[in-house]
């Protein structure tokens, strides 16, 4: 099965311990969420899932491949990682954003960083368009606000893992690809963050892998196929998001109060206390 | 979007840099200049061309090729456009290795020969891009503010050493290093200039090959290795090729600021911040940039010279108030 798997996974920084012993799962096409307070360990596990840390002690199981042995090159083939924070400071263009992520699919060798490639810009144009980044594709990215640029970010990460092989008209089938989002939504406007949670479940649906970290409770609600809730760098809960996302677990795990609010169809959601 | 070569630009650049050669080479001399072209030269004008003014010539090229090509791959290092190997610190350190070895190597080894200080000057110029690197960068950001005040510290101690040094060494070397400090593309043999320029060309080709993760590295540390770029390789063939191009130089023409700052600006503003693009177009824009500044420090007071060093900060650190002050309406 096309999972990525943690076994006792530790994660230990100076004598901080920000993680310790985690098992977890996340299945492919799902959306895989991440909950926790500050602190709990979600970016940390985050960073070890891509690569970008390695864990102190404890195993990932990527793919049923032993992630420590995966090349990095081989593995930017599989998923794409937009990270919480990120800053610029040259002049490129949105376009020119994009295509970072795109040109990582046509290989590395130098003379290949200046062929012409001839769906390159059909498909780049399709994922700004995606994106709703078609207006601003000429724009510096050091002229966009903080959603705009959180945007580009996203749809250079979407272009990484973008499947090449489809003709324009059919759905993208994204088997085998993984997105990492930590905190995707937050400078994102509510139209872009209702888009962009759309896209999610519509291309998790062609097999797309989504784990992400949010803090939004009814985005989280709406979203989540499965919930693995950290607390002080454990797990506190972990599971198909009906049985995590009960009202005494979360507020267990996240330590706050939170109220069951009726919606208009009929179903319940948990809304904090304020 | 894949680029293509930017073969237009380039041949623009090359066209450009032409008469500037040419100008270099016979404009502004009494004696061989180019009236004297047509009536065809002597013996000893050829002498004057191949040996004194060719070399010459060539050297601003390559140095100024070199300097451009280092200031790109430093940025890229320090994800900032505002790394430069004059103002970070790099060459002063190349400086005082080389001073430290020209005037303590002679108390050990009476003579003390080119490959010896240019050593000396590469492992000074190395260590200290490495600690500015470290100083600056926290976490895979780096923080401008950080990277400018470590230069200016690493800036002040290389040019206290330096001074140091001078104070003690006796009067006949002090006026040759004094002089060499400043800058000076004059009266080079062709084994230097051949020296300079395989460094040159090999570090540029070495540097050339990263452009790819040069344009990664930018986005930040770990952004560079979620795309599949090993960081790592990276850094310390950009800090060792860059050092080594900024060491060579500052060991055989001394201190030229500002060609690393200022070139790949201009290119930027012209071409955008494509790497595969600002690299090899900057090798070209800096060849032609120290070629004309060259001309000019030999013109502009003649038959007085400027050194070259001079002439370049002064052109050069107004140019760096500019950017400041257009990247402080950013900041706020």
């Amino acid at each position: 099965m096309d999972a990525i798997k943690c076994h006792n996974l530790s994660f230990q920084q100076g004598e901080k311990c920000l993680l310790s012993r985690v098992n977890a799962s996340f299945i492919a096409g799902k959306v895989n969420l991440i909950l926790g307070q500050n602190g709990a360990g979600k970016s940390t596990l985050l960073k070890l899932l891509a690569k970008s840390q390695q864990p102190s002690s404890g195993v990932i199981d990527w793919r049923e491949q032993d992630l420590q042995t995966l090349p990095l090159p081989e593995l930017a083939l599989q998923r794409a990682v937009v990270e919480q924070q990120q800053t610029m400071q040259f002049d490129f263009s949105v376009r020119q954003l994009v295509s970072l992520g795109l040109e990582i699919q046509l290989g590395s060798e130098l003379v290949k960083a200046y062929q012409h490639v001839a769906d390159f810009d059909v498909v780049l144009n399709r994922i700004l368009q995606i994106c709703d980044l078609g207006d601003l594709a000429e724009r510096s990215v050091l002229n966009l606000s903080g959603g705009e640029f959180k945007r580009a970010h996203l749809a250079r990460a979407l272009a990484q893992i973008w499947p090449l092989q489809q003709t324009a008209q059919e759905q993208p089938d994204f088997s085998g690809k993984w997105l990492l989002l930590d905190e995707w939504n937050a400078a994102l406007d509510m139209r872009h963050q209702q888009c962009f949670a759309s896209l999610l479940k519509t291309w998790c649906a062609q097999g797309l892998g989504v784990i992400m970290v949010v803090h939004d409770l009814p985005l989280a609600q709406q979203l989540a196929d499965r919930v693995l809730l950290l607390k002080d760098g454990q797990v506190f809960a972990e599971g198909d998001s009906q049985t995590v996302l009960q009202k005494t677990t979360l507020e267990n795990g996240l330590q706050m109060q939170l109220q069951i609010v009726e919606q208009s169809d009929g179903k319940t959601m948990l809304l904090p206390k304020f | 979007m894949a680029k293509t070569f930017p073969i237009s630009k380039s041949l623009l650049l090359l066209a450009l840099l032409l008469p500037a050669v040419f100008a270099h080479l016979f404009v502004g001399y009494n004696g061989l200049n180019w009236q004297s072209l047509s009536g065809g030269l002597n013996p000893q004008q050829w002498f004057i061309l191949q040996e004194l003014r060719l070399p010459r010539v060539v050297m601003a090229m390559v140095v100024g090729a070199g300097l451009a090509v280092a200031g790109v791959a430093l940025q890229a290092l320090f994800r900032n456009p505002l790394a430069e190997p004059g103002l970070i610190g790099v060459a002063s350190s190349s400086a005082f290795g080389a001073v430290f070895i020209m005037v303590l190597g002679g108390v050990i080894w009476q003579q003390v020969a080119l490959w010896q200080v240019g050593v000396s000057a590469f492992v000074v110029g190395l260590l200290a891009t490495w600690l500015i690197y470290r100083l600056a960068t926290n976490k895979g950001q780096t923080d401008v503010a950080l990277m400018l005040l470590a230069g200016v510290a690493v800036n002040a101690l290389m040019g206290a050493g330096t001074q140091m040094l001078l104070s003690i060494a006796d009067l006949v070397e002090l006026r040759s290093v004094t002089f060499w400090l400043m800058g000076s593309l004059v009266n080079l043999p062709w084994s230097s200039v051949l020296l300079v320029s395989v460094i040159v060309l090999l570090s540029t080709m070495m540097l050339w090959r990263l452009v790819r993760s040069m344009n990664a590295f930018v986005l930040g540390e770990h952004s560079a290795t979620y795309l599949g770029f090993d960081n790592d390789r990276f850094k310390w063939q950009v800090i060792f090729f860059s050092a080594l191009m900024v060491s060579t130089a500052v060991a055989l023409v001394g201190v030229i600021g500002f060609v690393g700052l200022v070139v790949p600006h201009m290119i930027r503003l012209w071409v955008g911040a494509d790497h595969r693009l600002v690299l090899p177009l900057s090798a070209l824009g800096g060849a032609l940039l120290l070629v004309l500044a060259d001309w000019l420090a030999r013109i502009l007071l003649y038959p007085l010279e400027l050194p070259i060093g001079l002439l370049m900060a002064l052109l050069g650190a107004p140019f760096f108030l500019m950017m400041l002050l257009k990247r402080r309406q950013g900041w706020q």
